[in-house]
């Protein structure tokens, strides 16, 4: 009778310790396999963040040798796994200006990207400037509007998935970049500064 | 026989008098006439209301452009609104507000409230220019436009998102089209630059985006370009820059007749 006794305790350690090794197990495989969080990021339910981490193909937009229109110029940088960081670096190469002597850069080298934030189930991506993007700008109508639209179209085109972008300065919605540009609210690219046009 | 005379004599200057005041009156209902008429003309040619708000950009801390030798954008656009200002007050009779009349700043949304708030019936925020390239010079107008992409079209248009106070410029923006072109016609011709010179070029500008009349940003040369800082600098090329936009704005009454 203490034999059968003893011999049923010893089933139920043996089940209760397989239980407890299965949820470590899992919680170890789900912890190494969990995404990986970015503090800066909000991402929707979206397709599919790419987690390819060779090189990459972009399009950069500079102001043209007659400051009147946007040019695009080619880099390859390197992947990135998610697509806030492939954002992120976008704009490190726009900050650190063009390699094309006949193109001028459009914001100030002494820029800081301070965050990007992605809300892709509206197509918006909102960009956080340090405050130099503005207090080292040149100020003109025409310049701000080539500064403006050098960061959206320069999104826009190299991901599809964002279709408006709202810049930010200094963590703040600011009424313009330097007193021209309205951008409290979101904006789509102008494809029409485009030199030669779409 | 003597009465008779003098009775005749004293008619004979009732009758003198009486002409010179028939031929007095006859002769100032000609000039109240003739003042009329003119009056009439001058009130067909600049028709009510007859109401601008000119808007120098910038001022206070905010300085605007800063040229290499030291101009700034606030001072630049503050003589020319007051040249201007008094131009169309004097010649067209026009009543003038300015944004501001001093050194100090107000913003964008600010600038805009002050026009809506008086019914003004034209809108114009004078700047000047500044660009990546030194050697860009010449004039430039700028009028609202929220829809500047051509790229596919959007489940939710941009301007869906604006709070409606702030859609106030929509309607107006064929007008503020139309003026930003005399604006820039009016510029070209007064400095003897090409006829298609200089940019006319839609955009969400945030002075103008509120706005509940024709607007439009005029960029007057670009303080980027020491030939052009140097120009700005003198008040007689301020002053050639305040007549040509006086006579585009009558060109533009006179058109919306």
């Amino acid at each position: 009778m203490g034999s059968r006794k003893h011999k049923k305790t010893n089933q139920r350690l043996l089940t209760l310790f397989l239980i407890i090794s299965i949820a470590i197990v899992s919680a170890i495989y789900f912890a190494l396999n969990r995404p990986k969080e970015k503090g800066d990021t909000l991402q929707g339910p979206y397709p599919p963040t790419p987690m390819e981490e060779k090189n990459q193909k972009i399009t950069l937009f500079f102001a043209d040798s007659n400051g009147r229109l946007l040019v695009g110029e080619e880099r390859e940088i390197e992947g990135h796994p998610s697509i806030a960081d492939q954002v992120k670096e976008c704009l490190h190469q726009l900050i650190q200006g063009t390699q094309d002597q006949d193109l001028s850069p459009v914001i100030s080298p002494r820029t800081q990207l301070q965050g990007v934030f992605l809300d892709l189930d509206n197509g918006i991506a909102y960009v956080d400037f340090s405050a130099e993007i503005s207090t080292d700008h040149p100020a003109g109508p025409e310049a701000e509007l080539l500064t403006t639209y050098a960061i959206i179209n320069t999104l826009c085109h190299n991901f599809p998935a964002i279709k408006r972008v709202q810049i930010l300065i200094a963590g703040r919605e600011e009424e313009s970049l330097a007193g021209h540009i309205f951008i409290q609210l979101p904006l789509m690219p102008a494809w029409d500064l485009r030199s030669g046009g779409r | 026989m003597q009465s008779l005379e003098r009775k005749a004599q004293n008619h004979g200057n009732y009758s003198l008098a009486l002409h010179f005041a028939l031929y007095t009156f006859s002769l100032l209902l000609c000039f109240i006439a003739a003042f009329s008429a003119i009056s009439a003309v001058n009130a067909r040619d600049i028709p009510a209301p007859r109401k601008i708000f000119l808007d120098p950009g910038h001022g206070g801390k905010d300085l605007g452009v800063r040229g290499k030798g030291g101009l700034t954008e606030k001072v630049v656009t503050l003589e020319v609104a007051k040249y201007l200002r008094d131009i169309l007050q004097q010649r067209l009779g026009i009543e003038v507000f300015l944004t501001r009349s001093g050194d100090y700043s107000l913003s964008l949304t600010e600038r805009i409230a002050l026009a809506n708030n008086r019914k003004a019936d034209l809108f114009i925020s004078l700047h000047t220019g500044a660009a990546f390239n030194p050697r860009r010079q010449g004039f430039n107008m700028f009028y609202m436009n929220t829809a500047v992409a051509d790229s596919e079209p959007l489940e939710q248009p941009p301007t869906d998102s604006l709070p409606s106070w702030l859609r106030g410029q929509e309607e107006f923006i064929p007008a503020s089209q139309r003026l930003a072109q005399i604006l820039m016609e009016r510029l070209n011709k007064a400095f003897y630059l090409p006829t298609h010179a200089g940019r006319i070029l839609g955009g969400p500008w945030a002075v103008l985006i509120g706005a509940r009349m024709p607007s439009v940003l005029v960029e007057m040369g670009y303080l980027t370009n020491p030939i052009e800082e140097d120009k700005l600098r003198d008040k007689i090329y301020r002053q050639a820059i305040a007549e040509a936009l006086s006579n585009a704005i009558e060109e533009y009454y006179r058109d919306e007749l």
